[in-house]
């Protein structure tokens, strides 16, 4: 007995001691695992109800190898391999690809696709809520082609809506939800030039105060708070600054003035104090340009609410309609850390994205909540190498030996020099000489008036920390911002109609899904 | 940056104990720490060396107070901006007047390009630091006030730096490199209630953030805009 019971002691201790997180991985662990997903997959049921509620996600810039690498960092964070690990809306079980080009870009920007998604058909880039045969940044050439988005539509059905971002609610795909321009960048008035203003066209932030479909926007945060707020006003957070409308209208005021039972927000105090069950129409600005990156946001000045946590009471205030909701979550900063060619930001806040993804999953019913993941377009972004399983995502490749064990020492290129498994085919990365910098890993600021070139190969990465927040990634060829890339992204779907997905879609294919779900 | 090798969880790890740390020391702010607000007027000039030594010189204009410091240079029609908060956060504009365009650095911008601004070097126009590797081998006095100089080399380079020790500035640099010679020369120093320098107006042109670059490279102004920046002070 008492050796039975020491054995059983040393069992529990040893299975104890495994790390939870790693499961040791068998050639039976793989073959179970593969015929189990079979079987799982072979209880799939389309769901072909109707949705009473639409989250659509949009991770901006967010590609195939900005999801891998974010999968692999998640799991690095917890102190697993990474490879194994899944983001929340990975699990979600339909899947398929959005092509998204522009109608005139084969790589697109975010106007054009997100007015794909939210309108059903493909556009120009640069341009919100307008059809193909608008010019870009010529107002007269709007009339008659505006184009209807989903929140005006679910407006109008008494669905309540919502939109939430982390760059500025007036930029361009929160913005594509609910409004129409020629321009992108008319966020506020003073953007317009004066052909706009002779042909009656509307900024962006004045669209979503005076938006006229249903009883308005119940939700709409983010940041962009300049260009609600006149220049006579000063910034409530940022010393020195101050609005940006010329027309004198403070948009906020205007806000809590048009909606019963409204508020204006723009910090973290004033966000956790927000009552969701009795407040019907919520704006939050709590920048004045985009939010903090996820990463640096401890240190906001003011405090502002993560992702995850607008989600969360977004959700709460907009599941008190009975007839159902749509809302739009964006992660505006993936894009924004690729071009800064940052994988570090880019990557974190992908996480944060998967986070909010989380939270909705875990709040609604897949039985009559469509939950829609996708990116707008995707970046020059490359997992490369032949990184030992495990290797640090963020650090230089380690690869295997000839007897597929980990070798000693980084893999090193032609030059003898060690590299990371991630890099930039473009972007402010590049490390040849300019006239400003020498050759090696740059620092801001870094926008040279000529480069020299690459004279003295790469730098030497052997004693840099690649895995420092701020490192910027190499990159082969110099640019001042890293551009999107032209390959298709991914969409995750869950709920009614979600089966719809499944296999190589037109990006404006998603807005159909969403309405067959809602309409039938 | 750090320079050393760490596995990502203890990367992350010590860079939280670090900031948990500096939240509890006492701050030292570059924001609270006065400087002489002044405006300066200065030339550079650089001499190439030559059998024919040929001079090239152009004028700038300096505003410096408490919180922000501003530069403009009338040969290329640009103009920069820093900004220190109350918290020591750094932010940056630059501005193209030919364009009437202005590019606009938040703090978190600075840090995704992996740039920290030095407050300590933008106000005074010079690594002070320098100062202390180079041998003060005078004293004279130069608009009004004590003018220090210093001499030495920095990084293969002669230097010689005359200081204006209560404004803070220098009233020359001068750098002699093997081919060419640059010379920083003060021409004007006021106070800068006084100054008589007329600061461009740049609040009606357009703004852009520098994270909204990506997104609108095909704009005609930023294409013609972008290969022109800045150069180190």
């Amino acid at each position: 007995m008492k050796f039975k019971l020491t054995a059983l002691s040393i069992c529990i201790g040893i299975s104890l001691a495994v790390p939870t997180n790693a499961a040791v991985e068998t050639p039976s662990k793989w073959f179970t695992e593969g015929s189990q997903a079979v079987e799982q997959a072979s209880t799939l049921v389309a769901n072909t109800g109707k949705a009473k509620n639409v989250i659509l996600f949009v991770g901006d810039g967010m590609g195939i190898s900005t999801v891998t690498a974010a999968r692999i960092l998640e799991g690095q964070l917890r102190g697993e391999n990474g490879e194994e690990n899944l983001l929340s809306f990975e699990k979600l079980p339909y899947v398929a690809l959005s092509k998204t080009y522009n109608t005139n870009q084969q790589t697109p920007d975010s106007a054009g696709t997100m007015t794909a998604m939210v309108s059903g058909i493909k556009t120009k880039a640069g341009v919100i809520g307008v059809n193909q045969h608008v010019t870009r940044a010529n107002c007269a050439s709007m009339k008659g082609n505006t184009v209807l988005t989903l929140l005006e539509g679910a407006e109008e059905l008494g669905l309540s809506t919502g939109v939430v971002t982390t760059a500025r609610v007036t930029h361009a795909t929160p913005a594509a939800t609910y409004a129409h321009s020629p321009e992108r960048n008319w966020e506020d008035d003073h953007d317009l030039p004066e052909e706009a203003k002779e042909n009656g066209c509307q900024d962006i932030a004045s669209q979503l105060i005076d938006f006229s479909y249903g009883n308005g926007l119940e939700v709409a945060m983010g940041g962009g708070r300049r260009s609600f707020l006149p220049r006579t006003e000063a910034d409530p957070e940022d010393e020195g600054k101050t609005g940006e409308r010329d027309d004198g209208r403070n948009l906020t005021q205007e806000w809590v003035t048009k909606n019963p039972n409204s508020t204006y927000i723009w910090n973290q105090a004033e966000f956790d104090a927000l009552d969701t069950a009795t407040t019907d129409h919520v704006l939050g600005l709590f920048e004045r340009s985009h939010m903090e990156y996820e990463h640096d946001r401890p240190t906001d000045t003011a405090g502002e609410p993560s992702l995850s946590q607008m989600t969360e009471k977004s959700l709460e205030v907009l599941s008190r309609n009975e007839k159902g909701y749509f809302l739009m979550v964006e992660s505006g900063r993936i894009d924004h850390g690729h071009h800064a060619g940052n994988a570090y930001r880019a990557l974190t806040d992908a996480i944060e994205f998967s986070n909010a993804v989380k939270m909705a999953m875990e709040k609604t019913d897949p039985k009559d909540t469509l939950i829609i993941v996708t990116a707008d377009h995707s970046h020059v972004f490359t997992i490369a190498g032949y990184p030992t399983r495990g290797n640090d995502i963020l650090g230089k490749v380690r690869q295997n030996g000839k007897d597929g064990n980990p070798a000693e020492g980084f893999a090193v290129d032609m030059l003898n020099l060690p590299y990371t498994a991630l890099g930039y085919a473009n972007g402010p990365g590049y490390t040849g000489a300019s006239d400003a910098q020498a050759e090696g890993s740059k620092s801001f600021s870094h926008y040279p008036d000529s480069y020299s070139g690459i004279t003295q190969g790469r730098p030497d990465l052997t004693n840099i920390n690649t895995a420092d927040p701020s490192y910027l990634q190499e990159a082969a060829i110099p640019l001042s911002s890293e551009t999107h890339a032209a390959e298709d992204v991914a969409i995750y779907a869950r709920g009614p109609s979600a089966h719809l997905f499944h296999g190589v879609h037109e990006q404006n294919y998603i807005f159909h899904v969403i309405v067959d779900a809602v309409t039938k | 940056m750090i320079h050393a090798s760490f596995s990502l969880p203890t990367s992350i790890f010590l860079y939280s104990i670090i900031v948990m740390i500096l939240q509890y020391l006492p701050q030292w702010s570059y924001a609270a720490s006065p400087l002489p607000a002044i405006a300066c007027k200065y030339e550079t000039s650089v001499i190439q060396l030559a059998q024919r030594p040929k001079r090239n010189s152009h004028t700038w204009q300096f505003w410096r107070d408490n919180k922000t410091v501003e530069i403009f240079n009338s040969h290329t029609q640009l103009s920069e901006k820093w900004m220190i908060s109350s918290k020591d956060e750094i932010s940056y504009l630059k501005v193209f007047h030919s364009h009437q365009q202005v590019i606009e650095y938040y703090p978190s911008d600075l840090r995704s390009l992996h740039s920290y601004p030095e407050w300590e070097k933008i106000t005074h126009l010079i690594d002070v630091q320098l100062l202390k590797q180079l041998k003060h081998t005078s004293t004279t006095t130069l608009f009004s006030q004590a003018a220090k100089v210093y001499q030495g080399q920095f990084k293969g380079v002669d230097i010689k730096v005359t200081w204006l020790v209560n404004a803070e500035v220098p009233a020359e640099i001068q750098r002699i490199y093997p081919n060419k010679q640059v010379i920083l020369t003060l021409k004007n120093l006021m106070p800068l209630e006084q100054s008589t320098l007329v600061r461009p107006d740049f609040s009606q042109y357009n703004m852009m953030d520098y994270a909204d670059i990506g997104d609108n490279e095909a704009d005609p102004v930023l294409k013609a805009i972008m290969p022109k920046h800045d150069h180190a002070h």
